[in-house]
């Protein structure tokens, strides 16, 4: 099962993720070549904090802040448990 | 527990699934927003950019329109049948050209995929690359706010000022008139000419937009009639002032004020009263018998003949108004205004002037028989009125209310006055 978070607007990101037998990070945004460090990293640390990992995560980054993409990764995390 | 950040990017994920939903329907889905920064993204600002885009002048044609409000702000989904890349095209111009199109945000989506720009949008205070300032923090929102502000109001004011002086000019232009001040005659107004009325306008007219500026700040417009009056007395006696004591656009001023109020308080917020609603409302709030002093003749001959005049048009919210903006297309439709509104409303100025019950209808009965694609029969009818000293000052003002209240209608999708 793959469950998302968020959107493809300006601004935001949309989020999938989905259970893997390693813990996978994509990230494509448009503003990769200058944050694609600290999207990564955000997205580490919000891994780390909720506790989760053996999951492949995409992020489609439409210029989202790190407070967004963090807020879009825990909900895609809440979905997918609350679906276990 | 969700903080208000949480909730607009609730409200934008929504968006989203509406739009995913509605892709089932057209092909093409195109979302108008504003891009407004901080967390009240139902500013007055947010309301002013967004209506500033009349549907009907948007660069695409669309099948349905769907309007909603949410606390990511309000915002627009259109179904478009029409391919998605050449609506994009023309999208980025419309953000690129238009005086606020760099506070929107048109999103175009093609079967669920939103398509992106090749030439990223530039920051609208620096130049830089959008997106790397607003992840870098580069600006403040106080920074942000402040330009923004400043853009938009600068752009009402100055179209609101177009909007009024082209309805006054077409109005003072209209030659002959009936004993009116023209170009060519003073009228039935030995103390007037065409010049004073030049000079009065550019007198009043900064109080207008004043008066625009108050009502698209104002929380309730109920608590602010009061300042509003004010302006419109300052503006009566700069008029005078000018005029050495000459009552060129009293009326007008009352009219104007009530129009423009009404006007930048309904564009800059949601509303639940149409506009036509609101003029009445806003209209019984200037009109409350405590606030009346019956001074005017137009109070006098309400008194004595039951001639409402110019206080009862608006408590009607203009119904003659209403009617004149069905006959008024573009400037050559001024005269037939004119005179309809001259045979159909009652008009105090007119009484004055007629000084008795039965010439005053007697004149009406005159513009009931007028042929406006006669020339001399104008001409004729126009001598008649100098040399009797009539003149028809209430008509006028709402002619100018009319061509005024058709250019608003023209820009924005949300004054309607039916």
């Amino acid at each position: 099962m793959i469950y998302q978070a968020g959107s493809k607007e300006s601004n935001d990101c949309l989020i999938t993720i989905k259970k893997s037998n390693e813990t996978k990070i994509h990230i494509d945004s448009i503003v990769g070549h200058l944050f694609y460090d600290q999207i990564l990293q955000a997205v580490k640390e919000t891994l780390d904090d909720q506790l989760v990992d053996h999951v492949e995560v995409t992020v489609e980054d439409k210029g989202a802040l790190d407070y967004t993409i963090r807020a879009r990764l825990i909900v895609a995390i809440r979905r997918m448990k609350n679906d276990v | 527990m969700m903080t208000i950040s949480d909730e607009i990017l609730d409200a934008r994920e929504n968006r989203y699934l509406r739009i995913l939903k509605l892709h089932v329907r057209f092909d093409t889905l195109v979302s108008l927003k504003v891009n407004y920064p901080g967390s009240d993204k139902n500013e007055s600002l947010v309301y002013l950019i967004l209506n500033a885009f009349n549907h009907e002048c948007l660069p695409f044609s669309y099948e349905k329109v769907y309007s909603y409000e949410s606390l990511d702000g309000p915002y627009y989904l259109f179904g478009v049948n029409e391919d998605a890349k050449s609506v994009k095209k023309k999208t980025i111009e419309l953000e690129e050209t238009h005086e606020l199109g760099r506070f929107i945000d048109v999103d175009v989506y093609n079967k669920k995929e939103c398509l992106s720009r090749s030439v990223k949008r530039k920051c609208y205070l620096c130049g830089r690359i959008a997106h790397e300032c607003v992840r870098l923090k580069k600006h403040s929102f106080e920074e942000l706010n402040d330009y923004i502000n400043e853009t938009v109001i600068n752009f009402y004011l100055k179209h609101l000022y177009d909007y009024i002086d082209q309805a006054m000019m077409v109005e003072l232009d209209l030659d002959p008139k009936f004993g009116l001040v023209t170009k060519s005659t003073c009228g039935s107004h030995e103390d007037m000419d065409y010049s004073l009325m030049i000079k009065t306008k550019k007198e009043i007219i900064p109080y207008f937009l004043d008066m625009f500026k108050l009502s698209v700040k104002i929380d309730k417009y109920e608590d602010f009639v009061d300042d509003f009056r004010k302006l419109g007395l300052q503006a009566e006696q700069a008029m005078y002032k000018v005029t050495n004591h000459v009552n060129t656009y009293k009326g007008l001023i009352f009219h104007m004020g009530l129009m423009i109020s009404t006007y930048g308080y309904m564009i800059s917020r949601e509303n639940k009263l149409s506009f036509t609603e609101m003029i009445q409302r806003n209209a019984q709030l200037f009109l409350k018998p405590s606030h009346v002093k019956n001074s005017t003749f137009g109070d006098v001959a309400q008194q004595k003949y039951n001639i409402k005049g110019a206080k009862g048009e608006a408590l009607e919210a203009y119904p003659h108004v209403r009617e004149a903006l069905k006959l008024y297309n573009n400037q050559a439709d001024a005269l037939k205004v004119l005179v309809y509104l001259i045979y159909n409303i009652e008009d105090t100025n007119l009484l004055k002037r007629s000084k008795s019950l039965d010439f005053y209808k007697k004149v009406k009965k005159l513009f009931k028989e007028l042929n406006i694609n006669h020339q001399n029969q104008v001409n004729q009818l126009s001598e008649y009125c100098i040399e009797h000293r009539l003149s028809f000052g209430g008509s006028a003002d709402l002619l100018i209310v009319t061509i005024f209240i058709k250019k608003l209608m023209e820009n924005h999708k949300k004054i309607s006055f039916l």
